[in-house]
């Protein structure tokens, strides 16, 4: 009895320590839809009225109700960049389009050799909008920076989506020819080994996403596993089929209780046809594509909470604040869903409710924990250097959360 | 004038309580232990502009930072002492005007509706008419493989029979303008139902049961100058850019919104790319009732044939006051009803005949 209560004193000395200074903050939302809907409307309106050149102002101010309105400790996170540098960006990528549709003047190959350097310039394109977006942001005057080199992201992007076809296709090839017989069983295999692949290069980019950004010279920290990736990978594909085929059961229950014989009218394209032309076709078609929806945002939602939690909850930023990400599957398929359907109603016009409503409720499912006070981060000199350079092409603004 | 606030020194996440107690055009910074920070003209600090209630962001030239949430005490300030952070409050203003709002709303719905009406297809006929032959027939390859996988099954109409239609159709291809093209013609079996269609490359396909009812080539003829016309016109190039920058447009603002944008855009879209818009069929109509007069055949087998396939008769065609076609349901079939399209070619058949 008394061994059981002997605890050694070292640890629960550390136990309590940790217990007591770590401080938990959450993320705060506080824009509102109405307030957001005027400035989208004049940002619309302006952009319009300028035939779009006034864009990269109206995606400033954006960013900046958004990320000003994002607050932890009351304090809020700014966004830097210019209309200016972002017009810039865009003028080049405008120029470099409309030359590559001038290439065939010249000679019917330049057009693929135009087209070509374009794909080889993408990686590069996505590694300095990932420079640029972290550092046009800070938070407490600290900006963020993203320190990933562009080699690994072409090798993320380019290269081993390419050794993969290659040696893949090779690999289907060969066994189509040689072993026919066996090939026609292990569809199965294939599908596993697709999964196992993308899970690879998800994971492979988030890792990049969350190990690169810095807050200062603080750096991020997320070890992420590859096999947690291939099990949110294929727990996400066992659902989708378990929940297809819950559908077909459905669909089969409902067809059988109309007394319409589903086998015979695929046998038999005439009655088909008249079957069409009826309002019960229109109608199970409608509910159809209602519930293929509604399945489809399940299964979405489940893979998108599943791999936010995991990334967030990996996360630390320079050994002393962790992330912590509570996202579930139901409250996020709703979001989606009842998004949707303000959508459609409002013929759009809903969007900055729902820009505003997914902003609260990802905010309201983050919170940041810290060791002691979210005090004496240090910015990194370089990002105060290249953030006034606003040299040529520098400013690529592409928007991609890369690790999803 | 006193504004409450965050100071942060340069270089550091540090935050202190402070405010700044502003008299005229100058500035004192304290914490708030009453310890004088910084002091200065407000002149030379920069003020953010204000977006909505965020916080507002005071920089010195050294890059220290105020951090403040008063933003009525800031715009005051800014106001009184004409600082150069003023002008650019516009914006904000413009934002709260309710009658700039609503013309927002109206400007954005008539703008769009326009683009989707006028500049969509527009936009879509210059691409698919840029577009080379060579894409054209590279796209239809694809199309014609996936459907022999899926819809087709090989004919089985004789090799006679195949070898008769086949110099038919050489015969009216010989006497038209080819505007590039390359055409084709392959004969399949479609569950027994009566078809033709073309793909953009040229290619036309005519199905068993459709040969099954052609009791005169006029109606051959027809037909094939139809499908020739939607190929010519490039109704289905145009087609497919339309839904793919539809794609592209609707999984933006939906999907960017939701997050499940990929899945409902395909309805839409696929809705419109299982069938011509009726413009294109009118127009494909058009073409073939041209040249069926230039190349001397009776129009009035387009009526017969278009009335056939249809399963519908000239009575109707007699009867039918409005031309309400059963057109309502038709977005899952290849052909849309036929009374108006047979009542145009048996007017035309009219004046082909002299009366």
């Amino acid at each position: 009895m008394t061994d059981e209560l002997t605890i050694p004193p070292a640890v629960s000395m550390t136990d309590a320590s940790a217990d007591t200074s770590s401080t938990q903050y959450p993320v705060e939302f506080k824009g509102s839809g109405a307030e957001f809907f005027k400035i989208w409307i004049v940002n619309v309106l302006l952009t319009i009225v300028t035939l779009s050149i006034y864009a990269p102002w109206a995606k400033v101010r954006t960013k900046r109700y958004f990320y000003g309105n994002t607050v932890v400790d009351n304090s809020s996170f700014e966004y830097h960049a210019t209309g200016k540098q972002i017009f810039l960006g865009r003028l080049i990528a405008v120029v470099a389009l409309i030359a590559v549709s001038l290439a065939g003047i010249i000679h019917p190959y330049a057009t693929f050799v135009a087209y070509g350097l374009i794909f080889l310039l993408i990686p590069w394109v996505i590694w300095r909008s990932l420079k640029f977006n972290a550092r046009m942001s800070s938070y407490r005057n600290v900006r963020f920076g993203f320190s990933g080199t562009a080699s690994r992201i072409y090798f993320i992007i380019l290269l081993l989506p390419i050794l993969i076809l290659v040696v893949g296709g090779s690999l289907i090839f060969g066994a189509k020819t040689l072993l026919p017989s066996v090939f026609v069983t292990i569809p199965f295999l294939f599908t596993i080994g697709g999964i196992l692949l993308y899970s690879i290069f998800h994971q492979l980019l988030a890792y990049y996403s969350h190990n690169f950004h810095r807050y200062g010279t603080a750096k991020f920290a997320a070890p992420l596993a590859k096999k947690a990736f291939f099990w949110i990978y294929l727990k996400t594909y066992l659902m989708f089929f378990v929940l297809i085929g819950v559908l077909i059961g459905i669909a089969v229950f409902v067809h059988s209780f109309l007394g319409i014989n589903l086998d015979s009218l695929f046998d038999d394209p005439e009655s088909l046809e008249a079957m069409l032309q009826t309002p019960i076709a229109t109608a199970s078609l409608v509910a159809a594509y209602a519930l293929l929806f509604l399945v489809g945002a399940i299964i979405t939602a489940y893979w998108r909470s599943r791999i936010r939690n995991y990334r967030y909850n990996l996360t630390s930023i320079g050994g002393r604040v962790n992330l912590h990400s509570t996202v579930k599957m139901m409250p996020l398929w709703w979001l989606s869903v009842s998004n949707f359907l303000l959508l459609v109603i409002t013929i759009g016009f809903a969007y900055p409710w729902i820009k505003v409503r997914i902003a609260r409720f990802f905010a309201r499912n983050t919170t940041i924990s810290s060791n002691g006070p979210l005090d004496k981060f240090a910015a990194d000199e370089q990002d105060k250097v290249t953030s006034i350079g606003s040299e040529l092409g520098d400013a690529f603004d592409l928007d991609l959360d890369i690790g999803i | 004038m006193r504004i409450d606030g965050y100071f942060y020194e340069v270089g550091s996440s540090t935050r202190t309580d402070a405010h700044l107690n502003c008299i005229d055009e100058m500035y004192q910074l304290f914490n708030n232990d009453g310890e004088l920070l910084r002091s200065g003209s407000l002149h030379d600090l920069t003020v953010s502009d204000r977006v909505g209630d965020i916080a507002r962001k005071i920089y010195w030239q050294d890059d220290s930072l105020f951090e403040s949430t008063h933003n009525n005490e800031i715009d005051q300030l800014l106001k009184q002492t004409k600082h150069k952070g003023e002008t650019i409050g516009i914006l904000h203003k413009l934002e709260k005007s309710t009658q700039l709002v609503v013309l927002g709303v109206v400007a954005t719905v008539v703008f769009s509706a326009l683009f989707f009406v006028y500049g969509l297809p527009a936009a879509a006929t210059f691409v698919a008419n840029k577009m080379p032959v060579r894409s054209a027939e590279v796209i239809s390859d694809g199309a014609m493989d996936s459907m022999d996988r899926f819809f087709f099954k090989e004919t089985s109409l004789s090799v006679d029979e195949q070898a008769k239609w086949q110099a038919q159709f050489d015969s009216v291809i010989a006497r038209i303008p080819h505007e590039g093209f390359t055409f084709k013609l392959h004969f399949r079996n479609m569950r027994g139902l009566p078809n033709a269609m073309a793909l953009p490359g040229g290619d036309i396909i005519v199905t068993d049961a459709f040969i099954n009812l052609v009791e005169h080539p006029g109606e051959f003829d027809a037909v094939l100058l139809h499908e020739v016309g939607h190929v010519v016109e490039r109704h289905g190039l145009t087609q497919a850019a339309q839904a793919s920058a539809m794609t592209v447009i609707l999984a933006m603002a939906v999907g960017d919104a939701s997050g499940i944008g990929e899945l409902i855009v395909s309805v839409p879209v696929f809705l419109m790319q299982s069938n011509y818009s009726r413009k294109a069929e009118s127009s494909a109509d058009e073409y073939s009732f041209k040249h069926l007069a230039d190349l001397g055949i009776d129009p009035k087998h387009f009526a017969t044939i278009i009335l056939k396939l249809t399963e519908e008769t000239l009575e109707d065609v007699d009867n039918d006051e409005g031309g309400d076609d059963k057109e309502v349901n038709n977005y899952l079939s290849s052909h849309p009803g036929g009374k108006s399209r047979a009542k145009r070619a048996l007017e035309l058949s009219k004046e082909f005949n002299g009366e």
